[in-house]
C-alpha cells in the first residue's frame, strides 16, 4: 500500500515536472515572438486602465457635464475633446475599456463553457446525440450572428448583463466544433480505452480525461475570439441594443459620434481607434499562443 | 454522389425547420404588441371590438401553434403574408423592393475585393517577405480588427464632410454606393488576401508545380496555370460560407448609410414588431445559406477531381 502510494506520488511528480517544462517551453516560444509580446503589453496596459479607471480618468465619465464645452475639439485639458453633452471623451473612453473587457472576457467564458460541454457530449456519445447537436452547431455557424444578436437583445432588453449573456449563448459553436473533433480522435486513444476498461464512469472520463486534453486549442481559439466579441458588443451598443447610455461603452460613444457627425465629427475617432488597438492586441496574443502551444505549424 | 446530396438536403431542411420554429417563438417573446404599435399607443381611442377585428385580420387571435402552421403553410405555397405595420402591403413586395440594393452592395463589394485581393495574395505568396507581402499582411491584420461601422464613419467624415466628394448618406445617385461598397470590400479583402496568400504558398510546394517547372515551363506559366488554379479552391469555400455573413455586414452598413436594403428592412421590422417580415426574411436567409453551403461543396467537387473521385 505504502509502496503504491509513493509510486503514484513519484509518477505524479514526474508528470508535473514535465508539464511545467512544457509550459516553460511554450512561454519561451511566446516570448520570442515580438508581435505577440507587444500585444501582451498593450493588453496589460488596457487592463490596468480599466481596473483603475476612476484613478486614471481625469473626469467623471457620466456626471462631469460642462454645457459650455459641448463638442469641444481636442485640447490640453481634454485630449480627446468633449462629446455633445460636454463630457470629457478621454474619461469616457477609459471607462469604456471596462465594458469592452467585461463583455469580451465574460461572453468568451460563457461560450467556452457551453461549447466545450456540447462538443464533448457530441463527440463522446456519438449516434443521435451527435446528429442533433451537430445540426444545432451547423445552424448557429451558418447563421449571421449579428441578426440573431439583434433579435435576442431586443427580446431581453438592452443592458450590460444581457449583452454578455446574449453574445455568450450565440458564439459557442466554433468551440463545440473543435472540441467535438478533438474528442472524436481522443476517444480511440489507449488511455481512454484503459479508463473504460477499469470501469471509470462516462462523466468522469469526460471531465478528467477528455476535457483537460482539449483545452489547448480551446484556449487559442478563445484568445482569438475575444477581439471579435468586442467588435460585436460595440456593434450592438452602436445600434442601441447593447450597453445603455449613459454608461460609456465604445460602441455607444460611436453612436453619439454618428448622431452628431455633422457638428462634432471628432467624437467618433478615438473610441473606434481604441477598439482597433484592443482587437489587434488580442489577435496578436492569440496568434502567439497558437504558435507557442502548437509548434508543428 | 446522389445519396450524398440527398442527405445534405435533408439536413438542410431540418436546419430550416429549426430556424423557422426558433424565429417564430422568439418573435412572440418580444415585449410589446404590434396592434398597439400600429394604432399609436394611447393616441387614438379605439374600441375593444375594433382591436379584435384587427387581430382577426392578421390571425393574431388564434393560438400560437395555429399561427405557426398557417404561416408555414403559406410559406410553402410562396405566400409571405402581409406586413402588419405597413397595413396590407405584401411582405413579398417589401422584400423585392429591398433586394436590389443589398444585392448590388454585395456584388460590387465582392467583385472589388476579389479584384484586389487575388493578385495581391498571389504576389505576396510568390515574393514572400517583400514589401507587397508586408503590406498585404498589414491590410489583412488591421482589416480584421477594424469594425465596419467605425470605418464607415471615418470615410464619411473624410470623403463626404471634409473633401465633399461623395454624399454622406442615402442613394439619391450612384455615388451613394461608393462608400458602403468600399467599406464592405475592405472587410472582405482582409480575409480573401490572407486565404489567397496561404493557399498559393501551399500550392507552390506541391509536386505538380515541381513537375511543371521541370518540364521547362516559364515561372509565370507555372504560377498562373498550375499553382493559382489550385490555390483558388480554398477561396471558393470562403466565399461560399461568406453568404451567411453578407447580411451581417449589410445590416450595419445599410443602417449607417441609410440605404433601403434588406439589412435595414430587417432591423426596422424588428423594432416595429412586424412579425411577418422578420420571420420571412429569416427563413429566406436560412434557405439561402443552406443552398449556398451545398453549392460550395458541389463546386468544390467540380473544381477538384481528387474530391470527386474519392466520393
Amino acid at each position: 500500500m505504502a509502496v503504491t502510494s509513493s509510486q503514484t506520488r513519484l509518477s505524479r511528480a514526474v508528470v508535473e515536472s514535465k508539464h511545467r517544462s512544457e509550459l516553460e517551453n511554450a512561454w519561451r516560444r511566446f516570448a520570442a515572438n515580438r508581435v505577440a509580446l507587444i500585444g501582451l503589453v498593450i493588453l496589460t496596459f488596457i487592463t490596468f486602465i480599466a481596473l483603475f479607471a476612476p484613478f486614471v480618468a481625469p473626469y467623471d465619465p457620466i456626471n462631469d457635464m460642462d454645457t459650455s464645452l459641448r463638442g469641444c475639439p481636442p485640447s490640453r485639458e481634454h485630449p480627446f475633446g468633449c462629446d455633445h453633452l460636454g463630457r470629457d471623451l478621454l474619461s469616457r473612453v477609459i471607462f469604456g475599456a471596462r465594458i469592452a473587457l467585461i463583455v469580451g472576457v465574460g461572453a468568451t467564458l460563457i461560450s467556452v463553457v457551453i461549447g466545450v460541454v456540447i462538443g464533448a457530449l457530441a463527440g463522446f456519445f456519438g449516434g443521435w446525440v451527435d446528429t442533433v447537436l451537430s445540426r444545432i452547431i451547423d445552424t448557429l455557424m451558418s447563421f449571421p450572428i449579428i441578426a440573431l444578436l439583434i433579435v435576442l437583445a431586443a427580446v431581453l432588453g438592452p443592458s450590460l448583463l444581457t449583452t454578455v449573456i446574449v453574445i455568450g449563448v450565440t458564439v459557442w459553436s466554433r468551440y463545440a466544433r473543435v472540441v467535438r473533433a478533438e474528442v472524436l480522435s481522443l476517444r480511440e486513444r489507449d488511455f481512454i480505452i484503459a479508463a473504460y476498461a477499469s470501469g471509470v464512469r462516462n462523466w468522469r472520463i469526460i471531465w478528467r480525461h477528455l476535457i483537460p486534453n482539449v483545452m489547448g486549442p480551446v484556449i487559442v481559439l478563445a484568445s482569438l475570439g475575444v477581439g471579435g466579441i468586442i467588435i460585436l458588443e460595440a456593434a450592438l451598443s452602436f445600434l442601441g441594443l447593447g450597453v445603455r447610455p449613459p454608461t460609456p461603452s465604445w460602441g455607444a460613444i460611436l453612436a453619439d459620434g454618428r448622431a452628431y457627425i455633422l457638428r462634432y465629427p471628432h467624437i467618433a475617432f478615438f473610441p473606434g481607434l481604441m477598439i482597433v488597438i484592443t482587437v489587434l492586441a488580442f489577435n496578436f496574443v492569440g496568434d502567439g499562443l497558437r504558435d507557442a502551444l502548437d509548434p508543428k505549424e | 454522389m446522389g445519396r450524398y446530396i440527398a442527405v445534405r438536403l435533408f439536413h438542410g431542411v431540418i436546419v430550416i425547420f429549426l430556424i423557422s420554429l426558433l424565429t417564430f417563438i422568439v418573435m412572440r417573446m418580444m415585449p410589446g404588441d404590434p396592434v398597439y404599435l400600429l394604432l399609436g399607443e394611447g393616441q387614438v381611442r379605439i374600441s375593444e371590438d375594433q382591436i379584435q377585428a384587427i387581430r382577426a385580420r392578421w390571425g393574431l387571435d388564434r393560438s400560437y401553434p395555429e399561427q405557426y402552421l398557417i404561416w408555414v403553410g403559406n410559406l410553402l405555397t410562396g405566400n409571405f403574408g402581409e406586413s402588419i405595420i405597413r397595413t396590407g402591403v405584401p411582405v413579398r413586395d417589401m422584400i423585392f423592393e429591398a433586394i436590389p440594393v443589398t444585392a448590388q452592395l454585395n456584388l460590387y463589394s465582392m467583385a472589388l475585393a476579389l479584384l484586389l485581393s487575388v493578385p495581391m495574395g498571389i504576389w505576396a505568396a510568390v515574393k514572400r517577405n517583400s514589401i507587397v507581402d508586408y503590406t498585404s499582411s498589414v491590410i489583412s491584420v488591421v482589416g480584421v480588427a477594424t469594425p465596419n461601422f467605425w470605418l464607415s464613419l471615418m470615410l464619411i467624415i473624410v470623403f463626404a464632410l471634409m473633401l465633399r466628394w461623395l454624399p454622406p448618406f442615402g442613394l439619391k445617385s450612384w455615388q451613394g454606393f461608393i462608400l458602403p461598397v468600399v467599406v464592405l470590400a475592405i472587410e472582405q479583402m482582409a480575409v480573401f488576401t490572407r486565404v489567397m496568400r496561404s493557399s498559393t504558398i501551399e500550392a507552390l510546394k506541391q509536386d505538380y508545380v515541381r513537375t511543371a517547372t521541370a518540364k521547362g515551363l516559364s515561372r509565370r506559366a507555372v504560377i498562373l496555370n498550375h499553382a493559382v488554379r489550385n490555390a483558388l479552391l480554398p477561396l471558393v469555400t470562403v466565399i461560399g460560407f461568406n453568404v451567411a455573413f453578407l447580411l451581417s455586414g449589410t445590416i450595419v452598413v445599410e443602417t449607417i448609410f441609410a440605404l433601403p436594403g434588406i439589412g435595414r428592412l430587417f432591423t426596422d421590422s424588428i423594432f416595429r414588431l412586424d412579425y411577418q417580415v422578420v420571420q420571412s426574411l429569416v427563413v429566406i436567409l436560412a434557405v439561402l445559406v443552406v443552398v449556398a453551403n451545398l453549392l460550395t461543396d458541389l463546386v468544390y467537387a467540380v473544381i477538384d477531381p481528387r474530391i470527386r473521385l474519392s466520393r
